[in-house]
């Protein structure tokens, strides 16, 4: 129990950090934490000396997330209620008190949101977690080229999309 | 921050070509800034919300509930199997040995009555012949 306590605690950074990343790909708040708790255990069962040999432990975890919330949107059933949830996200998003501006960022949760999952995974993975081009083009599993490449198109996507709004209104 | 150099920034930013320390500089200057140009008013969005999206966290005790076994969950479900036995036997009660002999009797009847109901269909068959008989009689009277 010390050891698992012990663990918990080493790795208390990445699990925030994968329940993020998580719930980014699969929006779910549900299925974000159902995918944290399975990285996490795997993590545990790699065992003590496995688990320190990594360069990054972070950045293993980050890829088996990455990789288990692919395997996860692929079976049908979490596509829909992917979907059914990504419609309900505003009204859950305005629930949280800390948010001051609702609305406003309602849209941006919206607009990142719809993007396909890999937009929103580079999204998530530079501007909310602050990797370098290097970090995330081993997690992707991509080139660095690629990352910038997805990158630009993503920012710029996201930049049209928000003066559309600004112009015409929702 | 002069505005002019945030200009060259967020046109780097856009081609994917800033550095994390250029997005710092970004990020600062829009979370600070009392003067930002309408046209920038996204970008100030943006960042405000990448900002906020950093601080959730996993859920607290979340592992605990889904995991943790209490001795009392080990004395609820003895006390629930020991309940639905005694519901399923009530509603279903071992047969006294006179219900025995009343039911194999009537399984003896039951047999019984299909012999004789097939019998019964054989004896069916011989009448409609007959009537095969009368309709050939019928066509040589005429």
């Amino acid at each position: 129990m010390i050891a698992e306590q012990q663990f918990l605690d080493q790795i208390q950074d990445i699990r925030d950090k994968v329940f993020r990343i998580t719930k980014r790909i699969l929006v779910s708040q549900e299925e974000a934490e159902d995918a944290t708790q399975e990285v996490i255990i795997k993590l545990w069962n790699l065992g003590h000396e496995k688990r320190n040999g990594f360069k990054s432990i972070e950045a293993y975890s980050v890829t088996i997330a990455k990789n288990h919330c692919l395997d996860r949107l692929k079976s049908k059933q979490a596509q829909v209620l992917t979907f059914k949830e990504a419609i309900a996200v505003p009204k859950t998003v305005s629930l949280q008190k800390e948010i001051e501006a609702t609305d406003d960022l309602n849209w941006v949760t919206h607009l990142i949101n719809q993007l396909p999952e890999k937009e929103r995974m580079i999204i998530q993975l530079r501007e909310i977690e602050h990797y370098d081009f290097d970090q995330i083009a081993t997690i992707l599993e991509i080139p660095e080229g690629t990352v910038r490449v997805y990158l630009s198109r993503t920012r710029k996507k996201l930049r049209n999309q928000f003066l559309e709004i600004q112009k015409h209104g929702l | 921050m002069d505005s002019n150099k945030i200009k060259l920034l967020l046109t780097k930013y856009l081609e994917g070509n800033t550095s994390l320390s250029e997005e710092e500089t970004l990020r600062l200057y829009f979370k600070t800034s009392e003067n930002i140009p309408p046209e920038w008013e996204g970008y100030r969005m943006f960042f405000g919300y990448f900002d906020l999206a950093k601080t959730e966290r996993y859920p607290k005790g979340r592992g605990k509930q889904k995991f943790g076994f209490r001795p009392w969950m080990a004395v609820a479900a003895i006390i629930a199997v020991i309940f639905s036995i005694q519901f399923y036997s009530s509603k279903h009660p071992t047969l006294s040995a006179d219900q025995k002999e009343a039911q194999l009797a009537f399984m003896q009847f039951k047999s019984n009555m299909k012999k004789v109901s097939s019998h019964f269909n054989k004896g069916a068959e011989k009448v409609a012949y007959l009537d095969y008989w009368n309709s050939t009689t019928q066509k040589l009277i005429k």
